[in-house]
This record gives structure tokens, sequence and C-alpha cells, in this order.
């Protein structure tokens, strides 16, 4: 796989498939810099610290059975799991690999915003509370 | 990381649903 378009990214939040849901996704993989500068530095000198990853999804809301805002809200202030693939429906590989970790539920918003002409959505960003794990090999 | 873990499966009791639509699978860091 070479460059791909950005239309068919695969997302599982507790095993509920909410991909055709989704309207934006990032996954922000980062972790802290913690300072171990020390006397005789001519910079500042940073060390790898925990890992500080966020998952930001803008969804489409649905109150149906299994949907969106119903499994988001059963998850709500628990940490679950969520599974990424850049292209659902293609097997996972070195070219398109599944990425999985545990984010907390922290906020919702189901009501959703949008005016009388949108459809309600919720742009939402979750805390990772795992490390992000990267896997070329596996099922979504 | 082991997946589905507790907290998904209580989410899926939530919802009313016996078993996820995947397979349980491990997968490693690859740190």
């Amino acid at each position: 796989m070479a460059i791909y378009l950005d239309n068919n990214v695969g997302l599982k939040i507790a095993t509920i498939d909410l991909s055709q849901y989704i309207t934006s996704i990032t996954l922000t993989q980062t972790f802290d810099e913690v300072e171990t500068t020390a006397m005789g530095a001519t910079a500042h000198q940073f060390s790898k610290g925990l890992e500080s990853s966020t998952l930001a999804v803008d969804f489409l809301n649905d109150f149906a059975a299994a949907s969106v805002c119903t499994t988001l809200q059963a998850a709500y202030g628990t940490s679950v799991t969520a599974v990424l693939i850049p292209v659902k429906g293609t097997a996972v590989s070195a070219t398109n690999p599944l990425y999985t970790v545990s984010i907390l539920v922290n906020n919702l918003t189901p009501v959703g915003s949008g005016g009388p002409a949108d459809y309600a959505t919720s742009s939402l960003s979750f805390t990772c509370t795992s490390t992000v794990a990267y896997a070329t090999t596996g099922t979504f | 990381m082991t997946y589905p873990t507790e907290a998904d499966l209580e989410v899926l009791k939530k919802l009313g649903l016996s078993s996820p639509d995947v397979t349980t699978t491990t997968k490693k860091d690859e740190e």
C-alpha cells in the first residue's frame, strides 16, 4: 500500500464497530519528555517518560442500539479498548497496521453540537491510559 | 495488550450484547 485516501479508517470501541459514524479521527502518539539536564550540560537534556497519547474522534450522533451514543454512554467513566486500522476491509499487515489502546471515556456530548441545518455531531478527545500497541498481524 | 478487557465486556453487557463481534486476540507492544 502506498499513500491512501483517508476515507475508510476503522474504529472499534469496546469491540463495537463505530467506523460508519466517524467523520474525522486522529490518534496522536506521544510521551512525556523528562528533563535530565545535569551539571556540565550545554543544552537541555530530555529522556523518554510515560506515554501520554490521545485519540480525537468526530462522530455523527446516533442513539440506535449498540451505536455511537449508547456505546459511549455505556463506557462513560471507564477505560475501554479502542482498535484502529488505517484501511478497514484490508488485511492487517506492515502496510496496514493495527493500533490497540485503552482510552478513558471521560467526556461526552450526547445532545451533540450543530444547528437546525446540521446533523448532530460530537467532537471528542480521549486520553489514552495504556501504551499504543502496534501490530502487523491479527484482525480488526 | 489483551483484548477485549473486562471493561469492554461490561460495556457489551450494558448494551445487551452477549459476545463481542471479534475473537479474543493478544497483541504485543513493539516498543
